[in-house]
């Protein structure tokens, strides 16, 4: 029998029955709204399909970034939807979401990069859904400490900007951004008092002392939930993947993590920043409470 | 009662797959929501698991290791037990 298998065997994930994701699919069809898991052809949205969750993309479905490990779709924008933050607000209730996810692609064409369309999505949610959490996942925003605020201000529970992989890698992969910017971003979410999050993917080429090295910086920046995963190439024509990091590799990454005192830590080959997003929240919410009570 | 194997479309989009390698051997045992085989397409960024809806034993493998498959193809037979 066969074992070498073009990827590892720890990248496999049963065929997921197309009934069960059925729901979800309509709703997001009749809201018009994308969503990340589709566009980038995300690796779990079966499951999270299945458990009548998504994650939503604003600001249209076309990237002005073109970066080599992305499969969301890049090149001139269409004009930005003045009615997507109240459809991306009725999607969420008519799934019945509880905690919502917010990204977009980058539109370094708009002045503000999009930051008040995500603002405005972000109020929208709370006035379609009162109870529920919400959390974004933004650009760079050209590092425009404005648009960084103007989003802040809608008070998310969860502000997340992803440093993607190592300084080093930036140019090879991530034309357009860089890696001081968005570390930029990350401590002037912290900085406001806001539960900050970040994602790196893994096989990028990076080693593990660089690794480690920007976890340190992006601890440093305030960033309390990290989440790592590995990176899988949408295509042919994306950067290969370097390397299949083995499943207990992850998880020594996320001890190291959590011994350099972030509150969250979710490491895997399938743990992407949006994926079981919640638990984060709900768990770091619980230990600031512990905390509390100790301090009382 | 020999019942097909069936390649499903389930979440990916692709119309045509390899089929990597069977995980079963025939005349091996087989249980509801075992893991059969697994295929890959160029369109999917994992492997995908094909699994069983019956009990029963692995009769016969229609379909080789690498060999391409499109959804709707029977892979293999299971006797039903």
């Amino acid at each position: 029998m066969k074992t070498d298998a073009r990827l590892p065997s720890w990248l496999t994930k049963p065929l997921s029955d197309p009934e069960e994701t059925r729901l979800v699919r309509r709703t997001l069809a009749s809201h018009r709204v994308n969503t990340v898991c589709e566009e980038a052809r995300c690796p779990n949205r079966g499951d999270c399909f299945a458990r009548g969750t998504a994650t939503f993309m604003i600001l249209g479905d076309r990237c002005t970034r073109d970066c080599r490990f992305c499969a969301v779709s890049h090149g001139e924008p269409r004009d930005v939807d003045a009615a997507e933050p109240d459809e991306v607000a009725s999607a969420a209730a008519a799934l019945g979401l509880d905690f919502v996810v917010v990204t977009s692609v980058t539109r370094d064409d708009l002045e503000d990069g999009g930051a008040e369309h995500f603002a405005s999505t972000v109020r929208a949610i709370r006035r379609e859904l009162p109870a529920a959490g919400v959390e974004v996942l933004v650009p760079d925003f050209r590092g425009s400490r404005e648009s960084v605020d103007t989003v802040l201000w809608s008070e998310p529970e969860v502000y997340g900007h992803n440093v993607e992989t190592v300084e080093r890698l930036y140019g090879g992969v991530r034309y357009g951004a860089d890696y001081g910017r968005s570390l930029d971003v990350l401590s002037a979410a912290a900085g406001s008092g806001a539960l900050v999050k970040t994602a790196l993917m893994l096989g990028l080429g990076e080693t593990r002392e660089e690794l480690m090295r920007t976890l340190g910086d992006v601890r440093d920046a305030g960033a309390e939930i990290v989440y790592l995963g590995q990176y899988l190439r949408p295509s042919s024509a994306h950067h290969p993947v370097e390397r299949f990091v083995p499943p207990e590799e992850f998880d020594e990454i996320r001890d190291e993590c959590l011994s350099m005192g972030f509150a969250w830590a979710s490491a895997g080959p399938f743990v992407r920043s949006s994926y079981r997003a919640q638990e984060a929240l709900a768990a770091v919410e619980e230990r600031r409470r512990a905390a509390c009570g100790r301090e009382q | 009662m020999l019942k097909d194997i069936v390649l499903e479309a389930g979440e990916s989009e692709a119309s045509e797959f390899t089929l990597s390698y069977w995980k079963v051997d025939p005349g091996a045992a087989v249980h509801e929501g075992d893991e059969l085989l697994v295929v890959e397409s160029v369109d999917d960024k994992t492997a995908l698991s094909v699994v069983s809806r019956h009990s029963g034993t692995l009769a016969e493998i229609l379909v080789n290791e690498d060999e391409t498959v499109r959804v709707g193809d029977r892979l293999g037979r299971i006797e039903a037990a």
